[in-house]
């Protein structure tokens, strides 16, 4: 399901910098001076209201948009947002179909690919990018500063890139026609914007527990909701990937320190243990299955001296209760940048009944000596699956399933099981009095 | 207060609530044309109370379909149904019983009564036909049950007559020390009591026939009578539970003169100190005058031993009253849809309401224990007495019955109105009462929510909102739930996809009346699927989760 609007513009950005430094991204990479970049993104217009969709701005102003101007798509150069030059013909716009673009600056150039479905919804192949103008750029010495894809009530979104370079000719024709960045090099940010808080495909893994920020995904005008026109079919088929965070919004440390070293090398399990959810961008459903499913963390030993871990591997308690996660299984222990394999039992179905936490190999040392804590932080899970979002948020049912009843006088807010407190959705009025 | 030039301020002495009818622009002043989590108090407006979890220790995975005030003699409780057909009787929110009182895998939903404390249990389903359409039958080959309210297993209300394996069982009569009796030829047989009260039919009869080996006797009129092989019992399956016959009752005919050969023809009567009141003595010895035998126990041979499911049960002058039967459509039987490929002569029961003696709501009659709505190829969906009236109800049609003190197959009948009618959950219950009277009814109706006093008020009272309204599923409204809280004079509705996570919210303190009622949309993040009132006026909210 790609994402429009109920009312308004939606409004979603990417930044050059990101804002959590002291929290910085695993792989990021800049667009610095001179440097090329390409995005591409897929659009369904219900009709030919003008907008704005995709927008680019440099840090001194320079920038081009892509709008919808009568019936058209232009590009169009920019100062300070407004015209500056003449407005490049793209293409018509096609009602009601999908459309596919890639612009790529190049050198003292944008250039426009682009290809549209000739029959609605059945695209039963790759689409076929051509070139359909380039725009001389004159501000090819600025620094890149943020790009807004948008959406609107009547203009559906979906599968969104940047890269910070020019892709080539052949990555045009692959990298739009794919929900995953398994082309060439990968973009700096990508998202599928099946849901709408789906940031859920960003490219690299990241470090951070905080969605938007930690992506450095700003909703200028978060009023998105639920498409009902579908992804293009061809895209239903690829597979696409979920980042999916913990249901717990601080930090999540899983640590273990036996305080003094075991005399013979000895496995000790964590007792923290924490549950994932995601934002509806995932089917869960029994006919889609992963491709594949791993945990992440970021395995570490805490300052301060001691003998620490030489190993971590991933633990879990199923959704009957029962220990899963061998230790001294390679394909069970974490590194840095490599999560492990969810255990095959861990169906999408399950996913979110299942408990993570983690377990540390300690070496024996005689005379036994003081340990450092060993930690696991960061956790996350990344899965590949091929199929249709559902929009439903996927939840520990328990969550949101039993009876629940007024609290009359209670603080303003549903609290559910499992202490998940969520504001009262979009109240019309907080309170008003009249004749008072 | 500043004024700009020519304009007059607008004073709004009022909230009155949501308003989405025709164009926004048309909306009358006061009303708001957007009016979501928010709830009235007299003439303010604030944003609705927050929801907390029910059940508080231990944590339980439940996943709720259907939820019912259940007033056992205890107090209030509540039954649920939860998914995997699945009903629990909660009687502590601190505390999930271990087991379901009743499991069917097929079950969707259910309807429900509780009498004396005692609960009346129907499973049903909602089928689709060939056209899309959606209705709800009671399940196919599943019975009402009867729950006891205190966590034992229920089970299917009625109850089988005394059953022996052969001949070797029958009934053993013969005569006793010095007594008075009239002569001649008796019959004798045995009757059932249960722990709910429901009498089956007379035998021992021969297991899985129809063939009687009750006791006989041609009285000398000098003895008492010795009745022997009594028939036990039997224990409750699955489990090996006691046995729910509490105790048993020998009838008897009168002296018949002329016998031709089949004792099921003649007139049995209970018989004056025939009653064993208990489960385990097998002979008993009884002296008694024909004209001792009052009490006609004949009427026993006509009830169901089991009862068909419907889709609602309701009482109506201590009767049980149970509609939407699935009905006979076999064999051979190879369709859910019970009005495809009927063979001639075989009943579609959708337009059955099945009636129970007064007083014995486990006996209904197989012969005129029933009222036969008129057949439109719409079942019957729900059953409401009102004012000494009892209604029937298909989803846009109304009929009326009245009780003439003579069997139910002859009580008259009044359509009331062909144009509205009530889906299964369609009916407001009252506060926490698991009732619905209240001097009026409130009735969920396709073309909006009625007020029913004996006929339907009009306008509706959600004209305000009669865009809204119409603009649900039609085929979705068996989904819809309804309570009614008179105390603070609000409504609550649960809604049907693709409305699940929202809720329609009435306040009448300015009067029930389209034009006083203000409405408001409770929006959760959660499906609320089915909802009750529980301590008195407290709303509370089931869902199965998010995946549902």
């Amino acid at each position: 399901m790609a994402i429009k609007t109920f009312a308004g513009v939606a409004e979603f950005e990417f930044r050059n910098t990101g804002r959590e430094a002291a929290n910085p991204p695993v792989v990021f990479s800049d667009i610095w001076y001179n440097q090329d970049f390409a995005v591409s993104f897929w659009v369904y217009c219900q009709d030919h209201t003008d907008i704005t969709l995709f927008e680019y701005m440099s840090r001194f102003g320079m920038g081009i948009k892509f709008m919808a101007i009568n019936g058209a798509w232009y590009l169009v150069q920019t100062f300070g947002g407004s015209q500056a030059g003449p407005a490049l013909f793209v293409s018509g716009i096609a009602i009601p179909h999908w459309q596919v673009f890639v612009i790529r600056k190049n050198g003292l150039n944008f250039e426009v690919w682009g290809a549209g479905e000739s029959v609605p919804g059945d695209p039963s192949s790759p689409l076929v990018l051509t070139l359909a103008g380039t725009l001389p750029f004159a501000g090819n010495s600025d620094l890149f500063l943020r790009c807004v894809i948008r959406c609107s009530p009547v203009h559906s979104i979906c599968n969104f890139k940047v890269w910070n370079r020019a892709i080539t000719s052949t990555e045009i024709q692959q990298a739009p026609n794919q929900w995953l960045e398994n082309v060439g090099i990968p973009p700096v940010w990508a998202c599928t914007m099946r849901t709408r808080t789906d940031t859920a495909s960003i490219c690299q893994p990241y470090t951070s527990t905080d969605w938007e920020a930690g992506h450095d995904w700003t909703s200028k005008v978060d009023r998105s909701a639920f498409d009902k026109i579908r992804d293009p079919v061809w895209l239903e088929t690829q597979p696409c990937n979920a980042w999916i965070y913990p249901v717990f919004k601080g930090p999540t440390i899983i640590s273990v320190n036996p305080g003094t070293s075991p005399a013979v090398p000895t496995v000790y399990k964590s007792t923290q243990f924490y549950e994932f959810e995601d934002v509806g961008q995932f089917p869960q459903a029994a006919t889609v299955p992963f491709w594949s499913a791993k945990y992440y963390a970021l395995p570490s030993s805490s300052v301060g001296g001691g003998l620490g871990a030489t190993d971590s591997w991933g633990l879990y308690i199923d959704h009957n209760g029962v220990e899963q996660g061998a230790a001294g299984n390679s394909l069970n222990r974490f590194g840095l940048k490599t999560g492990v394999a969810l255990p095959a039992a861990a169906t999408p179905e399950l996913l979110y009944a299942w408990q993570y936490g983690g377990q540390f190999t300690y070496p024996g040392q005689v005379p036994a000596v003081p340990t450092a804590q060993a930690n696991l932080s960061n956790i996350l899970l990344f899965v590949t699956f091929a199929g249709i979002t559902t929009g439903l948020p996927g939840q520990t049912v328990e969550a949101f399933a039993g009876l629940f009843a007024i609290d009359k006088g209670g603080p303003v807010a549903d609290k559910y099981n499992k202490g998940k407190v969520v504001k009262i959705p979009d109240p019309t009025i907080r309170t008003a009095f009249i004749g008072e | 207060m500043a004024t700009v030039r020519d304009h007059k301020p607008l004073v709004i002495e009022n909230f009155d609530g949501w308003w989405n009818r025709g164009d926004p622009e048309s909306a009358p002043s006061g009303h708001f044309i957007q009016a979501d989590n928010i709830q009235y108090f007299h003439s303010g407006v604030e944003t609705r109370d927050g929801l907390v979890g029910y059940i508080t220790d231990p944590f339980p995975p439940l996943k709720v379909l259907r939820v019912y005030n259940y007033v056992t003699m205890k107090g209030h409780s509540l039954i649920v149904l939860t998914v995997g057909g699945k009903i629990w009787h909660i009687e502590d929110r601190n505390l999930l019983p271990a087991n379901p009182i009743l499991t069917i895998p097929a079950m969707e939903d259910f309807g429900f009564v509780a009498i004396n404390g005692r609960a009346y249990i129907t499973p049903f389903k909602t089928y689709t036909d060939s056209t899309g359409t959606k209705y709800s039958l009671g399940l196919k080959n599943e019975f009402l049950y009867v729950y006891k309210g205190d966590q034992s297993q229920a089970r299917k209300a009625g109850g089988l007559p005394p059953m022996v394996a052969d001949t070797n069982g029958q009934l053993g009569v013969q005569n006793d020390v010095g007594g008075l009796t009239d002569e001649g030829l008796h019959y004798l047989a045995v009757v059932y009591e249960t722990d709910t009260g429901f009498m089956t039919a007379p035998g021992p009869l021969i297991q899985g026939t129809n063939v009687p080996a009750f006791g006989h006797l041609e009285f000398d009129g000098l003895h008492k009578i010795l009745v022997s092989n009594i028939p036990l019992g039997p224990l409750e399956q699955p489990g090996g539970f006691p046995s729910r016959v509490r105790r048993r009752h020998i009838v008897s005919t009168k002296a018949i003169l002329d016998f031709n050969g089949d004792p099921l023809g003649y007139q049995f009567f209970f018989v004056p100190g025939g009653m064993i009141d208990d489960n385990f003595i097998q002979s008993k010895v009884i002296e008694y005058f024909d004209i001792d035998l009052v009490s006609d126990a004949s009427h026993l041979i006509d009830n169901f031993s089991e009862i068909p499911a419907g889709v609602n049960v309701n009482t109506y002058h201590s009767r049980l009253i149970i509609v939407g039967e699935f009905g006979l459509s076999g064999p051979p039987d190879t369709t859910e849809n019970t009005l495809t490929g009927l063979p001639v002569g075989v009943t579609d029961n959708r337009s059955i309401a099945r009636v129970s003696h007064p007083g014995e709501p486990e006996a209904f009659s197989k012969i005129d224990g029933l009222i036969i709505a008129p057949l439109d190829g719409n079942p019957l969906t729900n059953v409401q007495e009102f004012r000494d009236i009892l209604y029937l109800f298909k989803k846009t049609r109304t009929f009326a019955y009245s009780d003439n003190n003579d069997v139910p197959a002859s009580w008259h009948e009044e359509v009331l109105d062909q144009g509205i009618g009530a889906p299964v959950h369609g009916i407001a219950t009252v506060l926490d009462t698991g009732g619905v009277n209240i001097d009026f009814l409130v009735i969920i109706d396709w073309s909006g929510l009625m007020l029913f006093n004996g006929t339907y008020a009009q306008p509706e009272l959600t004209f305000k909102i009669e865009d809204f309204w119409r603009g649900l599923d039609r085929n979705e409204f068996h989904n819809m739930q309804i309570v009614n809280d008179s105390i603070n004079k609000k409504i609550w509705i649960s809604l049907p996809e693709p409305h699940r996570k929202e809720m329609l919210h009435a306040n009448y303190q300015n009067g029930m009346a389209g034009n006083t009622v203000r409405w408001a949309r409770w929006i959760f993040d959660i499906k609320a699927f089915t909802i009750a009132l529980i301590e008195t006026d407290r709303l509370v909210i089931g869902t199965p989760g998010p995946e549902f």
